[in-house]
């Protein structure tokens, strides 16, 4: 397990480093720059001039991208170009917020995705089946930006219900919550019904019936807990796909956490902050992904054997 | 061209009348298959010479300020608004635009009032001498700026020294003739000419030449106008958060304005302001109408119709101090842009009219020469050029030697008059929509104009990066002295993008050597003329600042000769 551990955890670092050079000279590469943004068109040349050796960009990329990584690795992200803040307060700021919309999104996500894909799979073909399978079907079809703009139309604007936008208490939560989560309920309403539908055909769980338990514990006990592995397996998926749909659904809800930030400080062309946070996007996706490959290994035996024997 | 001239005239003319909704008119544009831009298109075809809605040289204003008893004022709150652009710094020496927090944290020395005329703000009097070349200023005595430091006659003379000079801000530009700058005394300013600027005032009285502590800037470095301001307003900097917020304070110690028809002569009655950036046009409305803000500036025109009928809101509108052009670069000679008939045949092949009905449900108005019908030095004569005229456009055409070739594109010596049209996604109108409903109309005429959507940044280092920028692009500026503004584009990104063209470059030097208002107006008449006939740039139309205010708001008075509302006489009737 131990090895299993560090084998992945230096794979996730080179990948890691990898990211870092793709987000530093990505950014440098778009067309456009820091000064663009921050001058106006009736700046002089020499102003403009004055202001790239004054924020350090004109010396060779090389040089600004290990003073990008030295900031990094001492935990000094340095200072956002366009409003002078530290990017750890940045970061502290908009993280609380992307923190709870995420948590609420991964709550609505598991909380209803997986007893829903109990209960249809247990119902085959029944009233339940059917609506869950038709509501899982229209909900993949919807894309996010787009659900964002229905729920704050009828929520917020013909039902006044829920506010439209803005951060704030939990009643500004809901609708990003909901639009970032759908499609993963979904996904996972889908994988769950036909992980279970598998094991309650297994020849183990014929002998369990035959032994006469109840229907209720075979369902919930022992299919449930062998149909679980491709959940998990997949939140290494999931959960990094949330936070990529976070600079989608904050940019709509004018909800200002870090998938808001980053799509701000990118149009900015704010190279500090942008590359900083692009690769704390790319960090948490890593770490999603290996907290996954270490849950699955821990929970599913048959990972487990196969990554001894290899 | 599939042309559906039956949605145009009943589609169009019934949301205008408020007998259809937005969705009901966007489902009947989807019936057809048709996109916003698209059905823009086809309704070009057919809506020349309908000016109904708000289309007149009329400004169009539909609420204005009342007198209200001082005792029943309510103190205090916090005033939401929200602004249709993300915000740039806090510093009138250096920022790429200037927002709404500047009115509020800055005072200006001199300001316009409602007719356009100059009156006192921070400066109370000021006298010309008579060979026209020295201004005296008198300075409003025992100011003090928000840190408590004195704002006297020096701390405005070296504002005056830093706006004028090239190699500190952005402002030098608009003060060539300046010659020197002292002060006398703790009240008055002195400024000496080099050649009469009678327009020296209208340079004043724009944000970019608002009064800062220039200590405090120094001391802040970079991060002034991110992280501190120090100016002489009614409200102090509270925090700066681009992408999200501007939140300023009232300020206890505000000795009250100079301005005259500001009514309220002491601190403010708001707490706090805070200005919140909805860059996505069609959330405006929804913001306003769910009360998540207390003003909106400019909610998409689709949705103004629905807004003025909401009994609970307030809406002002009227033509913005700005300008929509495209700029076909005159330095392509290879493209003919330097032909100035090329550039006429541009202008005629467009069907402004019909821009305005469709993409903007008549909330602009459309322009012929590069000022907006309701600026003060607006010379109506423009008029009579590049009105849309499709036959004389492809006349010109022939004349300069394009030639109908493949695919219906003009061509000449071999060269196709086809070419990359760029335009900048963060204009808070629907500049690219425009763009893209200007291209078929170009096409009609042989002429192939592809549109390139790019960001702020791009878009400024291509065109203001240096060089004479791309084959064309478009540009709405924003400034509360237009004929400055003109000044300084005719030759922007260079001479040759513009031209360089005899009959501009005479009326700019006759505005700014202008000694009296006559002379001004004179030149500013000359100077739309000029540039109407020559077309440096192609007018297209001018968007209108629309603002809408829930009723609770009072006090709050946006004026058309101002870029935007002053807060010192905004409450709440909670």
């Amino acid at each position: 397990m131990g090895a299993f551990i560090l084998r992945r955890a230096a794979y996730a670092l080179l990948l890691l480093f990898f990211a870092s050079l793709l987000v530093f000279y990505g950014l440098r590469l778009a067309p456009g720059d820091i000064v663009s943004a921050i001058a106006s068109p009736t700046t002089e040349k020499v102003v403009r001039i004055n202001l790239t050796k004054e924020l350090g960009l004109n010396r060779p990329l090389p040089v600004q991208y290990f003073v990008f990584v030295g900031h990094l690795v001492t935990g000094h992200f340095g200072v956002s170009i366009a409003n002078g803040e530290k990017i750890g307060t940045i970061i502290t700021t908009a993280g609380v917020k992307t923190l709870a919309l995420g948590i609420s999104a991964a709550i609505l996500t598991y909380g209803l995705a997986i007893p829903l894909g109990v209960v249809a799979a247990a119902k085959r073909n029944g009233l339940m089946d059917q609506s869950t399978r038709f509501l899982v079907v229209l909900a993949m079809g919807i894309p996010n930006f787009f659900l964002a703009v229905l729920l704050i139309q009828l929520f917020g604007v013909q039902l006044g219900w829920l506010p439209v936008a803005g951060p704030g208490g939990i009643s500004h939560l809901i609708l990003p919550a909901i639009a970032l989560s759908v499609e993963s309920i979904a996904l996972n309403v889908r994988l769950m019904r036909s992980s279970i539908l598998e094991e309650l055909s297994s020849d183990y769980i014929r002998t369990l019936r035959a032994k006469g338990l109840e229907s209720r514990r075979i369902l919930w006990i022992h299919a449930f807990r062998n149909a679980l592995p491709p959940v998990v397996a997949l939140a290494g998926v999931v959960l990094p796909t949330l936070l990529g749909y976070t600079l989608v659904v904050e940019t709509i809800f004018r909800f200002e956490g870090l998938g808001y930030q980053l799509v701000q400080s990118i149009i900015k062309r704010d190279y500090a902050l942008a590359q900083t946070l692009a690769l704390m996007f790319t960090a948490l996706v890593i770490l999603f992904n290996f907290l996954a490959d270490v849950a699955h290994h821990m929970i599913d035996p048959r990972v487990r054997e196969q990554g001894m024997a290899s | 061209m599939h042309r559906d001239e039956t949605f145009d005239k009943t589609a169009v003319d019934e949301y205008l009348a408020g007998q259809l909704d937005r969705r009901a008119f966007f489902q009947r544009a989807s019936a057809l298959g048709l996109s916003m831009s698209a059905a823009a298109t086809l309704l070009a075809a057919c809506a020349s010479g309908n000016s109904g809605g708000h289309s007149s040289s009329a400004p169009v204003v539909t609420a204005t300020s009342t007198s209200v008893n001082p005792a029943d004022i309510k103190k205090g709150g916090q005033l939401v608004e929200g602004y249709d652009r993300d915000f740039s710094k806090i510093d009138p020496v250096l920022t790429p635009w200037d927002d709404p927090s500047f009115v509020a944290i800055y005072e200006y020395t001199v300001v316009r009032d409602k007719n356009g005329q100059i009156v006192p703000s921070l400066f109370s009097s000021w006298d010309v001498s008579s060979d026209l070349l020295t201004w005296t200023f008198q300075l409003r005595p025992n100011l003090k700026f928000q840190s408590g430091a004195p704002c006297d006659a020096a701390a405005v003379a070296a504002n005056f020294n830093i706006f004028r000079n090239p190699n500190l801000g952005e402002n030098a530009i608009f003060w060539p003739t300046v010659k020197n700058v002292t002060s006398v005394g703790p009240t008055t300013v002195v400024v000496t000419m080099k050649t009469p600027f009678a327009a020296f005032t209208e340079t004043l009285a724009t944000e970019n030449s608002m009064i800062l502590n220039l200590a405090t800037r120094k001391k802040l470095g970079n991060n002034y106008g991110a992280t501190g301001t120090d100016g002489t307003g009614a409200f102090q900097f509270e925090s700066y958060q681009p992408g999200t917020a501007v939140t300023v304070k009232r300020w206890d110690e505000y000795p009250g304005s100079g301005i005259p028809y500001i009514q309220n002569k002491g601190p403010a009655y708001l707490d706090s302001v805070q200005w919140v950036p909805i860059v996505q046009t069609g959330s405006r409305a929804d913001e306003i109408e769910t009360g998540t803000v207390n003003v909106v500036k400019n909610p998409a025109p689709q949705d103004v119709t629905r807004l003025m009928a909401n009994s609970g809101l307030v809406t002002t509108e009227f033509p913005a101090l700005a300008n929509w052009w495209i700029s076909p670069n005159c330095a392509r000679a290879d493209l003919g842009f330097n032909d100035v008939r090329v550039r006429q045949a541009m202008s005629h092949a467009i069907n402004r009219e019909a821009l305005v009905q469709s993409l903007y449900f008549g909330h602009a108005i459309a322009t012929y020469g590069p000022l907006a019908p309701n600026v003060v030095w607006y010379n109506k004569a423009v008029e009579q050029y590049n009105q849309f005229d499709p036959d004389k456009s492809k006349s010109l055409l022939d004349a300069a030697g394009w030639k109908v070739g493949a695919g219906g594109v003009r061509t000449k010596n071999g060269k196709q008059l086809s070419f990359t049209h760029y335009c900048d996604s963060g204009q808070p109108t629907t500049s690219p929509q425009l763009d893209e409903a200007i291209a078929p109309m170009l096409a009609d005429v042989g002429i192939n104009m592809t549109v390139k959507v790019v960001d702020d940044a791009t878009f400024n280092k291509l065109v203001y990066g240096g060089g004479n920028g791309p084959a064309s692009w478009s540009y709405e500026w924003l400034w509360a002295s237009p004929v400055d503004l003109l000044v300084y584009f005719h030759v922007v990104p260079s001479d040759a993008a513009n031209g360089s063209i005899p009959a501009v470059k005479q009326a700019c030097a006759a505005w700014q050597s202008a000694g009296t208002r006559a002379q001004m107006a004179a030149a500013a008449d000359a100077l739309q003329l000029a540039w109407a006939q020559s077309l440096p740039k192609i007018p297209i139309l001018t968007t209108y600042n629309i603002w809408v205010s829930q009723k609770k708001v009072m006090g709050y008075t946006p004026l058309q000769t101002m870029l935007y509302p002053q807060y010192n006489d905004v409450w709440l009737n909670a």
